[in-house]
């Protein structure tokens, strides 16, 4: 008996026991769970199968059929709602009470486009129909990691020097225009010497965008006559990260802070000096001092809702060289100092169907020059307010207007050389002292419309004026692109192009005043089979030039000169059925004209190579090691030979005598580049790289310009400043 | 100059480093993983997109948070290629089968720029494969190499992966004995793919499925070969491994016995 009412008392103290249990622990599933009602919406009417979520938690679930939701969040109010759907902005609200919510979605004025490809254009990035991811830019071996050295790996660009400027498609390097989050770059190479240009535009581990055109392109960029490349700065992180890096003739570090999921910012700075790197390898030339500089760069990124963004960035650079040069006329250091600096911010939103963008820029530049008898001290400050406006008037139909107001103030003095054939202290000279600012305003209008899923057509018009030229330019432009098969796309494009000369050249100290837009005419029709990873494209074209502004080798300026290029460019890319081999091939044919600035002849472009060739192949190894080799051919430059020379008593030196202007060519450039680098991972977090390369592998010459003797009997050809060169370096990342 | 070339490896490496963060992933990640499989394996062994369709869903959640989350990225690929697999009879939905697997081939990509996961790439050549026959028949002369250098790939790295075998296998079956395929050469790399399925010790996150499937798959080979005894016992061991597996007791084995008639 007495055990039985133990155990009914034991039983009965259990049951309780398990009672408050149960009810402690629904009290706190009451307290922790909330329910989430409603419904989601469109202009159109309930949205199905939307992803209704709590950011915090991550439960959802998917809209009905009539756009109903119930969600079981696993944490009490507030809590955050977010809806996603294809096509749709997504919707994000901060919810503080259990009422039922309507959600009502805004249509994305981002259209799915069908067809990524554009005639003459090139893009590096992740997204779909880019023809080069980032990473193949910056590791290409021979390019330095130099953006404009791999731009010079596309279609279309000739290897005219073996600088960093980009001549494309038969017109002149100060042709191709820079733009940065929108605003044009003063300075679309860094340093300029007479042996060609070091530095490209901006540090590429500071991008993740770059597209290039080498011609055919829309009426949103004014002011360019062959071709564009615009550069697009890293925007927010998903983690915080930072490198260290060490190489034979730099250093630099890196770091992007998360400071908030809105709010990214990004610090970077190197400093390079290649005074290691001419002691561990030859030099062509001598350098006094060797090329040196710096680079600081930085960025806020806030993205304050999901299809919103502003980007604050930042860049200073300085470049520092002196060049010894062995003239007739004067032997001596060709001294170079160059400064910049960049502010740029950008805004940029989706509001239903209309998507505006805004880019407010500075850029000043700082230049001095000076050798012999010439002398430049530049100062130029540019500034520019850009906008435009999206509309997404149907799925089909993308319509875009916008303009930019571009000041450019440029105070330029020094002197020039009377004549060309005597750069010596003593020569006779044009002094200079020129203040010219100029304005330009532009507008355009562009439809970009996709018909039948087959065809996509992209007509546009621009109108611009300059107060330098005092005359307003029309330049309508149209793209087309049709779909045959899956994987096959006809291009083509034609357009009008206006590009104002440098405003130097206006001044009638050393110009001529009333000087008009100089003009170009493009045609271009291509095709493409594939795209990403396997990629083969031809494209032809046809363009004339009119109203150029040249300089005579006196300085002096021939105005309303003349041009021509046609050409044929090749590119493909795969990776070969054996080897696991990554290769891609190049060719651009080129026949180039243009006026002879001194005596007005249409004759071969100082930019006619008529054929240009390369090949990059990369393999990845086991145990992180990556290999890369490219070979690079061209046909030489042409250039007016001096056939004698007649000797002035009264100055003491020889005046040469030209021959028929470009009737001969530097002899063909060839040049082999290899690469290797090895990944390790330290931690999970911590990884090292070692990295190394030979350039010019087999040391070839490459003779780009003649060194003369005073009476100019004898010649020697200039080495390429590229010598068989060794570099390596190591560096930390941490993420 | 040379200060470009360090910032061209640290670029590279910026890309090879989210590898390192993902060797060890976090319990998070394996929790997520697990409810997308079991939300894959119920809409896969139902038939019902349903399944898919939730685990696209959960994917995408995730991704809204951590939006270069390579395993993940993984996963949404695999769903994507899975949801758009019992669609690809059916003509009236080609278009859409076709912006699942473009879908599933950039998941999958973007998961391959930083993860070196043998499957990935075996799955990129899958639904490559897949885009050939929802495509103009001209697309296989681009994307036929094109599955050929992903399969490459992931036998390159994992070479004893099982399902890297039996996608090899797969795209086999259906490339023609005149391009190197057929049913022949799928049986033998299926055989392989099940030899290794014995010693498969995979752990969540990485990926686990496709034992069952792989009978499932060899059947076929035997089915297109006439050898239908082999055909029925592959398929009966499909049913040991996952009982009630739909494909097989509601499609496969009736037309096998229908072709053996």
């Amino acid at each position: 008996m007495r055990l039985r009412h133990l155990i009914r008392a034991a039983t009965r103290i259990r049951a309780a026991a398990f009672v408050i249990v149960v009810s402690a622990e629904s009290l706190v599933a009451q307290t922790a769970r909330t329910t989430i009602r409603g419904v989601v919406r469109s202009l159109a009417g309930p949205v199905a199968g939307a992803n209704v979520f709590v950011l915090e938690t991550l439960d959802g679930v998917l809209t009905d059929s009539s756009g109903s939701f119930a969600i079981q969040a696993s944490a009490p109010l507030p809590l955050t709602l977010y809806v996603k759907r294809i096509g749709f902005v997504p919707f994000q609200r901060v919810l503080t009470d259990a009422a039922s919510v309507t959600v009502t979605l805004e249509r994305s004025a981002a259209v799915l486009q069908p067809i990524t490809v554009h005639a003459g254009a090139y893009t590096a990035g992740e997204e779909r129909g880019a023809t080069l991811t980032p990473l193949e830019v910056v590791t290409t071996p021979g390019t330095s990691a130099d953006v404009n050295r791999a731009i010079q790996l596309l279609p279309g660009v000739q290897a005219v020097d073996d600088g960093t400027a980009l001549f494309v498609r038969g017109g002149d390097f100060t042709e191709t225009k820079a733009f940065l989050n929108e605003a044009p770059l003063l300075n679309p190479v860094q340093l300029l010497t007479p042996s060609g240009t070091f530095v490209g535009t901006v540090d590429p581990f500071q991008l993740d965008g770059i597209f290039f055109s080498s011609g055919g392109f829309g009426a949103r960029y004014g002011d360019a006559l062959s071709g564009v490349i615009g550069l697009r700065t890293r925007g927010a992180a998903t983690r915080s990260t930072a490198t260290l890096g060490a190489g034979l003739a730099a250093i630099s570090a890196d770091g992007a802070a998360r400071v908030s999921p809105s709010l990214t910012l990004r610090v970077a700075g190197n400093r390079f000096d290649l005074e290691p790197f001419l002691r561990v390898n030859e030099a062509s030339r001598s350098f006094a001092p060797p090329p040196h500089g710096r680079e600081v760069s930085a960025s806020a990124t806030l993205t304050y809702r999901p299809s919103a963004e502003i980007k604050f960035f930042g860049i200073d650079q300085t470049n520092i060289v002196g060049v010894d040069l062995d003239e007739p006329s004067f032997s001596g250091t060709f001294d170079s100092d160059v400064a910049s600096r960049l502010l740029v911010a950008t805004w940029r939103d989706v509001f239903g169907r209309l998507a505006p963008l805004l880019s407010v820029s500075e850029a000043r530049l700082t230049r001095h020059e000076h050798y012999g008898a010439f002398a430049l001290d530049a100062a130029q400050r540019q500034r520019q307010l850009h906008a435009q406006l999206s509309l997404e008037a149907s799925p089909t139909l993308r319509l875009r207007g916008g303009g930019e107001v571009e000041r450019l103030a440029s105070d330029l003095a020094g002197s020039l050389p009377k004549s060309a054939y005597d750069q010596s202290s003593g020569a006779r000279t044009t002094l200079f002292s020129i203040d010219q600012p100029g304005t330009r305003s532009g507008l355009f209008v562009e439809a970009d419309w996709h018909v039948g899923g087959a065809l996509r057509l992209t007509p546009g018009i621009r109108s611009d004026r300059s107060t330098l030229t005092d005359k307003r330019t029309i330049d309508p432009r149209f793209s087309a692109a049709w779909r045959l098969a899956g994987v096959v796309t006809l291009t083509g494009a034609l357009g009008w192009y206006h590009q104002v000369p440098d405003p130097m050249l206006f001044d009638d100290s050393v110009g001529t005043p009333g000087l008009e837009p100089m003009r170009s005419r493009q045609a271009v029709v291509g095709l493409q089979a594939g795209e990403g990873p396997l990629t083969l494209r031809i494209e032809a074209y046809s363009k004339r030039y009119d109203d150029l502004a040249l300089q005579t080798r006196d300085y002096r300026v021939r105005p309303n000169a003349r041009g021509t290029s046609r050409g044929i460019d090749v590119f493909y890319k795969g990776r070969l059925p054996v080897g696991g081999i990554e290769l891609r091939t190049i060719s651009s044919y080129l026949v180039a004209r243009r006026s002879d600035p001194e005596s007005g002849a249409i004759v071969r472009a100082p930019f006619d190579v008529s054929s240009t060739h390369a090949i990059i192949a990369e393999r990845g190894l086991a145990s992180g090691v990556r290999l890369g080799l490219s070979y690079r051919s061209a046909t030489g430059k042409p250039y007016t030979p001096i056939v004698g020379a007649t000797y002035d008593a009264a100055r003491d030196l020889y005046v040469p005598t030209y021959g028929v202007p470009m009737s001969e060519r530097f002899p063909s450039l060839r040049r082999m580049d290899i690469s290797v680098s090895r990944f390790r991972a330290i931690t999970p977090s911590l990884a090292s790289v070692m990295y190394a390369s030979v350039s010019n592998v087999f040391d070839r010459a490459n003779v780009q310009s003649w060194k003369y003797s005073r009476d100019y009997t004898k010649r020697e050809g200039n080495k390429s400043i590229f010598n068989r060169a060794v570099y390596f370096g190591a560096t930390l990342i941490w993420q | 100059m040379s200060r470009r070339l360090t910032t061209a490896f640290v670029s590279a490496l910026t890309v090879v480093i989210a590898h390192v963060g993902s060797a060890q992933p976090s319990p998070a990640t394996t929790k997520w993983v697990d409810s997308v499989t079991k939300l894959i394996d119920a809409g896969m062994s139902t038939g019902q997109p349903s399944g898919l369709d939730q685990a696209i869903a959960l994917l995408d959640r995730v991704l809204t948070v951590t939006p270069n989350d390579a395993i993940m990225l993984h996963y949404k690929g695999y769903a994507l290629y899975r949801k758009a697999n019992p669609m690809m009879e059916d003509d009236t939905k080609k278009s859409e089968v076709k912006a699942l697997l473009e879908a599933a081939d950039d998941a999958l990509e973007s998961s391959a720029k930083t993860l070196q996961w043998p499957e990935t790439h075996a799955l990129r050549a899958s639904v490559t494969g897949q885009m050939i026959a929802v495509g103009n028949p001209m697309s296989g002369m681009i994307l036929g190499p094109r599955a050929e250098n992903h399969i490459e790939k992931a036998v390159e790295l994992g070479p004893n992966n099982p399902r890297v075998w039996m996608l090899k296998g797969v795209g086999n079956m259906f490339k023609p004995k005149m391009f190197g395929g057929g049913a022949h050469k799928a049986e033998k790399e299926l055989l392989k793919a099940i030899e290794l399925f014995a010693n498969d010790r995979a752990v969540s996150p990485a990926p686990k499925w496709g034992h069952a499937e792989s009978y499932a798959w060899l059947g076929q080979a035997y089915v297109a070969q006439n050898k239908f005894a082999e055909a029925r016992a592959a398929y009966q061991k499909t049913l040991e491994i996952d009982p009630g597996n739909g494909w097989v007791t509601y499609v496969l084995l009736p037309a096998l016995e229908k072709k053996a008639r």
